[in-house]
């Protein structure tokens, strides 16, 4: 069985895999509604790094990462006789992957706050390495987490996963226009934030 | 997004995407699960399925009793429409779900580059699940005394079970090998003829599953299409471009390894075939100068392969050399009682691997510059095109004779790291691993009265694994 998490997998956000890629992914999707948890579970390995991804930015904690992807996969697991598509299968798991991170953000709606740049240097990740690359990733990962949760979504499907607009726009439930505007104001607020950050760093 | 526009960190928008934001945000480090999500999701499916199939159970249970009870039980009656309610409701939504993806058909996006983990772990994938390949091998060697002997164009046909065949397209040869039968059959002209296209017929019988022992003689796939997998699964990091291969999407694995040896390049640069996850090309390097350069043309997985396919005849009246080996197919009940003392097996396998051989030879052979013994016991395991061999030897009365008996003297083991095992036959002994770019993955490791060896394609923890869960082999092990 494939480990999910194995950082030798496939990333999500494919919904134009090539047609090897379809065909194998529709012979493991055959083999998974017959029962077969291992190629479920193949399945999920495929595009777990991208979900794994697109879940840590929106919740911005490891732990509700993995308690929301647990609850998605089993979700995908049973809405599987459901699913016809073949190369968008990533784009279906993406879609119920955000929609549940959505619903925790809802639940922790009472509880939440929006948090500061400053405050969000805590959520940020590890640095592996020191110096410039890091400082870029940390002001990244920060202006990235102040962002509302639907802009966070689209920048990251879009930017980082390259999903196209019209994908993008079924994976979050939206109209293309939405998603471009979202991406807009995006990309403007990280750009903003950005510059803020570095002029506060320079002294300037 | 219509048009450029800059960035404030020199990133620009082209077409739809921030490819420079893009690529910053996937730089951005993402945390693994926590230990034990595999586990825990694993346990959810499985209550899952089981909870199916004991509604399943109600059901017929339901069904079965409904028309007798039906009359007797209405409120049973009422449940089971409720249920059949609540399943056409759910038949109807995922029908509607169905529906909606057909009609959304989601659209294809440009794909991001794929990493060089995601290219290995794809050539692994096809590897370890094709039932068989076909194509035709170009192996182009730059050094004039290596290409002499190297360079060559052969039709190949492999399969999972072992059989092969290589067929000379610029030059007349070929050999065939069937794994049923375990007879290896040639017509190839002489090395030491040059010039002379006069063609030798050889059958080899008695053939070992693989290293250490002789087995067929699939060195020239093994050396220019087995052992490319092998680098990239023990190599680490590398480039990878988007290219167009012969018409065809691939990836360009672009990658250091460490060097062998003078012979042996420090640099390879693999075209792997998207559809098919292959390796296509391979141009190997050394300090920047090409070493050789090796293609694949034509390939075709899983292909329709005729009976006759790994038979070879010889022409009437050919003279045939022979010569057997040793090796025969064994039942597994039977192997203590010819051999003479109790073989061990390992008791963990990795995924999806089987047991597809067990022999044995009594006859004694020598591997290296080993002491030559019988009474050797090998399991070949099997999983699509990758393959596993366990096996043991008497240590005979000198164990320090004993060194590495896959090292086959050719340069390819480089590397050894001794390990202690604390399970199995192997408990508190040293043995000797060896994972290098070119050379089979392996360990061996010497117990009171047995050589032990786990050789070929798994990874160092499986290697580790499978040694040290080895074992008196059991009764219940069943024959392949």
């Amino acid at each position: 069985m494939t480990p999910i998490g194995d950082e030798a997998c496939h990333s999500g956000g494919r919904t134009a895999a090539p047609e090897q890629e379809g065909v194998a992914e529709a012979r493991a999707l055959e083999r998974a509604r017959a029962g077969d948890l291992d190629a479920f579970v193949e399945l999920i390995s495929l595009h777990d790094r991208a979900l794994r991804a697109l879940a840590y930015r929106l919740l911005g904690d490891a732990q509700r990462m993995d308690d929301v992807l647990q609850e998605a996969y089993l979700k995908a697991f049973r809405s599987l006789h459901g699913f016809e598509g073949r190369s968008a299968f990533g784009s279906w798991l993406h879609r119920i992957v955000y929609n549940a991170c959505m619903d925790q953000l809802r639940r922790r709606r009472s509880g939440a706050r929006h948090l500061s740049l400053g405050e969000v240097d805590a959520l940020a990740d590890p640095m592996p390495d020191p110096g410039d690359v890091a400082a870029q990733r940390l002001d990244l990962a920060a202006a990235l987490a102040s962002l509302p949760p639907e802009l966070r979504a689209t920048v990251l499907l879009v930017d980082a996963e390259g999903m196209d607009y019209e994908t993008a726009s079924q994976v979050l439930g939206i109209p293309v226009g939405t998603v471009r505007s979202r991406l807009n104001r995006a990309r403007g607020l990280l750009r903003r934030t950005l510059s803020d950050d570095e002029r506060g760093r320079d002294g300037s | 997004m219509n048009g450029d526009r800059e960035h404030p960190r020199g990133s620009r928008v082209t077409g739809e995407r921030d490819e420079v934001l893009g690529a910053a945000l996937r730089s951005l480090p993402v945390p693994a699960h926590r230990p034990g999500f595999d586990a825990n999701l694993l346990a959810n499916l499985r209550a899952e399925v089981r909870g199916r199939d004991a509604t399943m159970r109600e059901r017929e249970a339901d069904r079965e009793g409904s028309a007798g009870s039906r009359l007797a039980h209405p409120g049973r009656s009422r449940a089971w429409h409720r249920r059949g309610l609540t399943i056409s409701l759910a038949a109807a939504a995922s029908i509607a779900l169905a529906l909606f993806l057909m009609v959304a058909n989601f659209p294809g996006g440009s794909l991001r580059t794929a990493s060089a983990a995601e290219v290995r772990a794809a050539v692994a994938r096809a590897w370890a699940s094709a039932r068989g390949i076909a194509g035709v091998l170009i192996v182009d060697y730059r050094a004039p005394v290596v290409a002499s002997q190297q360079d060559g164009r052969w039709r190949f046909l492999l399969t999972a079970e072992g059989d092969f065949r290589l067929t000379g397209l610029d030059h007349a040869g070929v050999i065939a090998y069937d794994a049923k039968t375990d007879i290896e059959r040639s017509l190839s002209t002489s090395a030491s003829m040059a010039g002379s296209n006069e063609l030798f017929a050889a059958e080899l019988t008695g053939l070992a599953p693989g290293a250490p022992d002789a087995g067929p003689s699939s060195a020239l796939l093994d050396r220019n299409l087995g052992s490319v997998v092998r680098a990239l699964a023990a190599g680490r990091g590398g480039r990878v471009h988007e290219v167009t291969y012969q018409g065809r999407a691939a990836w360009l694995l672009d990658l250091k390894v460490p060097s062998g040896g003078a012979l042996f390049p420090d640099h390879l640069q693999v075209t792997v075939d998207r559809q098919t996850g292959f390796p296509v090309r391979v141009i190997a390097s050394q300090d920047g100068q090409t070493i050789y350069q090796t293609r694949i043309d034509d390939l075709t997985v899983n292909p329709r392969i005729p009976a006759s396919a790994f038979s070879l005849k010889f022409p009437a009246g050919k003279q045939v050399s022979r010569t057997d080996f040793g090796f025969r197919h064994m039942a597994t009940e039977d192997v203590g009682r010819t051999v003479g003392y109790t073989p061990v097996v390992p008791t963990f396998i990795p995924g999806r691997y089987r047991l597809s051989d067990v022999m044995v030879s009594v006859k004694p052979t020598s591997t290296g510059t080993n002491p030559s013994v019988g009474d050797i016991v090998s399991l070949s395991y099997r999983r699509g095109l990758d393959q596993f061999i366990v096996t043991t030897r008497p240590v005979g009365p000198n164990p320090k004779a004993w060194h590495d008996p896959v090292d086959n003297g050719q340069g390819h083991v480089q590397g050894t790291q001794r390990v202690t095992f604390s399970s199995g036959v192997l408990a508190n002994k040293a043995g000797h691993l060896v994972i290098g770019p070119f050379a089979a993955p392996h360990i061996w490791a010497l117990t009171d009265k047995l050589v032990v060896t786990v050789s070929g394609d798994l990874t160092r923890a499986e290697l580790v694994q499978v040694a040290g869960s080895l074992g008196p082999l059991k009764s219940h092990l069943r024959s392949p």
